[in-house]
């Protein structure tokens, strides 16, 4: 049989039976919603409290630093005659040397003071800030199209600023001060003047440096209360400053090649006499609980669509009793039995398209109004529209098994219902 | 003699009842031959239906042999028999067995899209064959709405649609008045006619009796064959 007559023949056995099909799956209905809501919204808000609230590392990337002892209210920053931990070139490349580690970007903090002075809306402006020096390629996906975050001695220094920096201007400082509500593309590509080796309390050095600092982006990650430059831009200003080069990093973010060598990485590390900042346990166990929290409610929703399953089958059975008789007819008629079962199974399989398309857009109303509500409530405290979307995965997966396990639910009593003898079927 | 359209071989079945198992037939044995009209009578309960459903494959369990052209294929898997059904069986019910909620000219159409006539779209095929029992006007009533004779001829024409080589018939007229009994046994008397089908019917109407070529008494479940 061709398809389009195919098409037509399951279009007229099923005409009686299309909306009871459709509303035995109520129950599916409902419990897809549920799950796909738990999931997505809880994707958006792990999203929202890591990289809104938080800032946080991504999940395969840990903060180490060298190794401090307290000794009641007197921190050793430099505790290595203690039996504290150093970051040098060697413990880097022991670090980057381990199976499990992909790369090991270091972080310092400059020894110099800076000074950074410009004109904003009319006023001049000026702070002293702390400089941290990073590796670019950790930070090479925050850098702003067309921008480039790469140290030249003689030209305009590239900075990233924390995005939280200017979440704090918006959130308090505009409104404060009577001052416009800034965009992160209105600051990109502005330049400011820099004064290097001079601060407001330590006054201009005998090496300072006049130069000029243009900002190529914002970041979640670099410090929030420092400016963030190339680390070749800190051991050049270092050295010349200071007659000394660096031999040590303040800290190294140490990316795994999977979420699931961190712990395996964090031993290496604390033997190298390191010890894991917390902010990367903070994230982990934040990432924790939500993921515990949305397979616990997705447990419900699943539980929710097994219920409505089997009453789905039920009723699925129920029909298919009530056609016994039609499809004894149309097997007389010359259809055999397993091409019936699988018109009545694509028939379950075609409720369950309907059921999914309907859960998916009950879902996708339901987290548009959720993200509405998210973004009139925190949105201006995290600088970005938090979003509770469907990932593509989601629906895809519900599409695709939503039918499957429909069709599944009817394959076995539609066998049952048509496998007796056609003159059984035809008895009333 | 012509050529054995279809031999009935020894074949019993046998129902369970409320006393035990119940013989419905008992070592039946015939032949009919191609384009031959064998009409089989009996009183009701003597397994008439039960017989007709065993020559045309709906009724799977039974013992002896059914041969269709000299071809036991109701031993066939079923995708076959379901095929043969489709294509070389026409079957005639007593209760015109029309599917609900589907109009005349749809019920029409679902056997012509399982196993369609070359060059014929199913709709055109409905739509003629509906003229042709003056029902053309009724093409998209719902067969409920139909009168009980109406039906009778949609699930005739139905029957005969796929211009079967064999019509399996069962009490076609039993439940009709005068007037639409007449009309169905000229649409079963002309197809055969037409199409010099094989046709086998358990009937008590005399006319559809004296069109036949031979005819089988049915009681208790054995066949003789009516002087």
């Amino acid at each position: 049989m061709r398809l389009r007559r195919l098409l037509r023949f399951f279009y007229l056995l099923n005409r009686g039976t299309r909306r009871r099909l459709v509303a035995a799956n109520v129950g599916l209905i409902v419990g897809v919603t549920l799950v796909t809501l738990f999931i997505a919204s809880g994707l958006g808000l792990r999203e929202l409290v890591l990289d809104g609230f938080l800032g946080a590392l991504p999940l395969d990337q840990i903060k180490v630093v060298p190794k401090s002892m307290d000794i009641a209210f007197l921190r050793l920053g430099r505790p290595k005659i203690l039996g504290g931990g150093k970051l040098d070139a060697s413990v880097v490349k022991t670090l980057r040397a381990d199976e499990a580690v992909s790369a090991v970007y270091p972080i310092a903090y400059a020894r110099f003071p800076i000074h950074l002075h410009g004109e904003l809306l009319g006023s001049h402006y000026g702070t002293d800030a702390p400089v941290q020096g990073v590796d670019p390629r950790w930070v090479s996906d925050e850098v702003a199209a067309g921008h480039t975050f790469a140290f030249s001695e003689g030209q305009s220094i590239p900075v990233l600023v924390s995005r939280k920096v200017l979440q704090i201007y918006n959130a308090g400082f505009a409104p404060a001060n009577n001052l416009p509500r800034l965009s992160e593309g209105a600051v990109i590509g502005r330049e400011v003047e820099i004064e290097i080796g001079s601060s407001t309390l330590a006054g201009r050095g005998e090496r300072s440096v006049s130069s000029h600092a243009r900002i190529v982006g914002f970041s979640d990650r670099v410090d929030p209360l420092a400016v963030a430059v190339p680390m070749s831009m800190l051991d050049f200003y270092d050295e010349r400053l200071t007659g000394e080069p660096r031999e040590e990093w303040d800290a190294a973010i140490v990316e795994a090649r999977s979420v699931g060598e961190i712990a395996r990485i964090e031993s290496a590390a604390r033997r190298l006499g390191l010890e894991i900042a917390p902010e990367s346990h903070l994230a982990r166990q934040i990432d924790a609980a939500i993921k515990v929290a949305i397979v616990v409610f997705s447990a419900v929703g699943a539980v929710v669509i097994a219920l409505s399953l089997m009453n789905a089958t039920n009723t699925l059975v129920l029909i298919l009793r009530e056609r016994r008789f039609d499809l004894g007819v149309v097997r007389a008629l010359g259809l055999s039995r397993s091409r019936l079962i699988g018109l009545l199974c694509a028939e379950a399989a075609l409720a369950g398209v309907v059921a999914a398309l309907i859960a998916l857009g009950l879902s996708a109303v339901l987290l548009a109004l959720g993200s509405g509500i998210l973004e009139r409530s925190v949105g201006h405290l995290v600088g970005f529209s938090p979003r509770m979307a469907l990932p593509g995965w989601l629906v895809l997966s519900v599409l695709l098994l939503t039918p499957l396990v429909n069709a599944l639910a009817v394959w076995i009593p539609a066998g049952r219902t048509v496998g007796g003898s056609i003159a059984a079927a035809l008895r009333r | 003699m012509a050529e054995d359209k279809l031999v009935l071989d020894t074949v019993s079945v046998t129902v369970p009842g409320p006393d035990g198992p119940q013989a419905v037939l008992r070592s039946v044995s015939a032949t009919v031959g191609a384009a031959e009209m064998v009409a089989i009578v009996g009183p009701s309960g003597s397994g008439k239906t039960t017989l007709l459903n065993v020559a045309g494959g709906l009724e799977p369990a039974f013992d002896g042999r059914v041969l269709l052209d000299g071809v036991p294929v109701w031993s066939r898997p079923d995708g076959e028999r379901a095929a043969i059904r489709g294509t070389s069986i026409g079957f005639v019910f007593q209760d015109a067995n029309l599917i609900q909620g589907l109009s005349a000219e749809e019920n029409l159409i679902l056997p012509l899209l399982l196993h369609s006539r070359h060059g014929e779209t199913p709709r055109d095929v409905a739509r003629a064959l509906l003229g042709r029992i003056g029902l053309e006007a009724k093409a998209r009533t719902r067969v409920e709405r139909l009168s009980g004779g109406e039906r009778q001829r949609v699930a005739t024409v139905r029957a005969l649609a796929g211009e079967p080589a064999m019509v399996l018939v069962d009490e076609p007229t039993g439940n009709l008045d005068d007037e639409n009994a007449r009309r169905v046994i000229d649409i079963l008397l002309d197809y055969r006619s037409r199409h010099h089908a094989t046709m086998l019917v358990a009937t008590h109407d005399a006319r559809l009796i004296e069109a036949a070529d031979r005819v089988f008494r049915l009681e208790d479940g054995t066949l003789h064959e009516a002087s």
